[in-house]
């Protein structure tokens, strides 16, 4: 029974440990993504407007055939440049924004991914202390809604589809990305509490959380505000995706550091070799310097 | 509750639709007279293009004199044609219509925006805040009003149709929360237009000698 409590306790370790790899911060270079297709309207659009309003005083020209040539000749010349432009500045703004929204996905999937281990392990850990405590049975129950209603979405399918229909699916991905952190934040919320009360039923030193940040941000409002702002406001909603998933990766690290410090007691921790930082019982890497610790 | 409590509550609701649509048509607005400056300046033929191109326009728009009702009427109902115009009624399609809302923004945007700055490189800077500013700044925040009670039209009704669609209950007090509040900003920006559109007609015209 020790055993396997400690077996599962180091489970838990190397799912707090995996997340260097599953929770990705996105830097807010990426903010290319929708400010690209904003300067290059207003790029092409003085061109535009530089083209048509030059032609104006040519057509008077065009009446008389031998200035026909001339006249048109510059005009062809200026149309195929803005329209080169335009195709490059199109296919740009499609490779950078199926590949955002590719990373987008795909580390939504993974941190999701890890904490549904993390919930069902920790659940484990928990019933084989106090297997009768009701805490710890709805525990389990909150594991099973986050692998139930958190699913993959396919980050790949999403990042072609996007290719191909661009503002479509750049709508929709967003609102469920918007709509997916806003549901997990919820889960998260009670959990915690959830947790709390557990860790108490398996007579083990309860966590004490910082306060949870909530992103509700409303996806019919922003979908609604972007079409009406001609495009505008997609600006600030995608500085959210970025930002607000990175925010709630911050509040996990915190909220899985405070989960370890309550299962790993205190004095059941060493000091790391190379650098000299604390580093948990049975830790195979110090969580400071990354490098090899002996068990 | 008297009528200001529900003015300043429907604008405590909707600041983020206000503040988002002003930000949104104010940077186009700025963005769009820069690039027009710009290019106006960058070749000066286009500055005598673009004149005798708006000298012709006027021989074939009836636009009613000056000082008249009849100018009036037609600013006015022009600004609130959303509201009566069937060909323009269709914005409040339930979502659908908030891409042709999106369109007319960016459209109003621009045409002030290129429009003041190239008054303003062929007639002065005097002369184009006289014949924009006194309507403009009713007119402006009225048109906000309104694309604002719209976008939240069309946020109350997508929510509302989603649920059903999907099979959710729909939120009922949220819904006709979402109308009252269009009723009011609505009601609101039919005001100032009327306002905007009597400046426009009897005092913009003395202030620019005509």
């Amino acid at each position: 029974m020790a055993s396997r409590i400690d077996s599962t306790l180091l489970r838990i370790e190397e799912l707090v440990r995996r997340r260097s790899s599953t929770d990705r911060r996105m830097g807010y270079v990426w903010m290319i993504v929708p400010i690209l297709p904003a300067l290059a309207a207003v790029v092409i659009g003085a061109s535009l407007l530089g083209i048509v309003v030059s032609v104006l005083p040519r057509i008077s020209s065009f009446t008389q055939p031998q200035n026909t040539q001339n006249a048109v000749t510059p005009i062809v010349g200026e149309i195929i440049a803005l329209y080169g432009l335009t195709i490059i500045t199109f296919c740009v703004v499609l490779f950078f924004g199926a590949l955002a929204f590719y990373y987008l996905i795909d580390r939504r999937n993974r941190h999701f991914g890890r904490q549904q281990l993390l919930f069902s392990t920790l659940h484990r850990y928990l019933a084989a202390k106090a297997p009768a405590s009701e805490n710890i049975s709805r525990l389990g129950q909150l594991s099973e809604d986050s692998v139930y209603g958190e699913r993959d979405r396919p980050a790949g399918l999403w990042a072609v589809l996007f290719l191909c229909v661009a503002p479509i699916v750049g709508l929709l991905t967003a609102y469920n990305l918007t709509q997916d952190l806003r549901r997990h934040d919820e889960l998260q919320s009670s959990y915690q509490i959830t947790l709390v009360n557990a860790f108490s039923d398996a007579a083990v030193q309860p966590p004490s959380f910082s306060s949870y940040k909530f992103h509700k941000r409303d996806p019919f409002l922003f979908i609604i505000l972007s079409a009406i702002t001609a495009g505008f406001f997609w600006i600030y909603w995608f500085y959210t995706l970025l930002k607000d998933y990175n925010e709630h990766f911050s509040d996990q690290s915190k909220f899985e550091d405070q989960i370890l410090n309550s299962l790993i007691p205190q004095e059941a921790t060493k000091l790391c070799g190379v650098c000299g930082a604390t580093v948990p019982r049975n830790a195979r890497f110090c969580p400071s310097c990354g490098k090899a610790q002996t068990i | 509750m008297r009528p200001v409590d529900v003015v300043s509550q429907t604008f405590q609701r909707n600041r983020l639709l206000i503040a988002a649509i002003a930000i949104a048509f104010f940077a186009m607005m700025i963005v769009t007279a820069l690039v027009t400056y710009a290019v106006l300046l960058a070749s000066p033929d286009l500055v005598k293009g673009l004149q005798g191109l708006l000298e012709s326009a006027g021989t074939y728009i009836a636009i009613p004199p000056p000082y008249t009702n009849s100018l009036y009427r037609l600013i006015f109902l022009n600004n609130i044609g959303h509201f009566w115009n069937p060909i323009r009624l269709w914005v409040w399609i339930p979502f659908i219509g908030a891409f042709e809302l999106g369109y007319e923004l960016l459209l109003n945007a621009v045409l002030i925006g290129g429009v003041a700055a190239f008054v303003g490189m062929t007639k002065g800077p005097v002369y184009t805040a006289a014949g924009l500013l006194p309507h403009g700044v009713i007119e402006i925040p009225a048109f906000i009003l309104e694309f604002a009670g719209l976008a939240r039209w069309h946020v109350s009704t997508t929510r509302a149709l989603y649920a059903k669609l999907s099979g959710q209950p729909v939120d009922r007090p949220l819904l006709l929360e979402g109308v009252r509040d269009t009723v009011t900003l609505s009601l609101l920006s039919v005001a100032l237009f009327a306002v905007a559109a009597y400046i426009e007609t009897f005092i913009t015209p003395h202030l620019l000698g005509r």
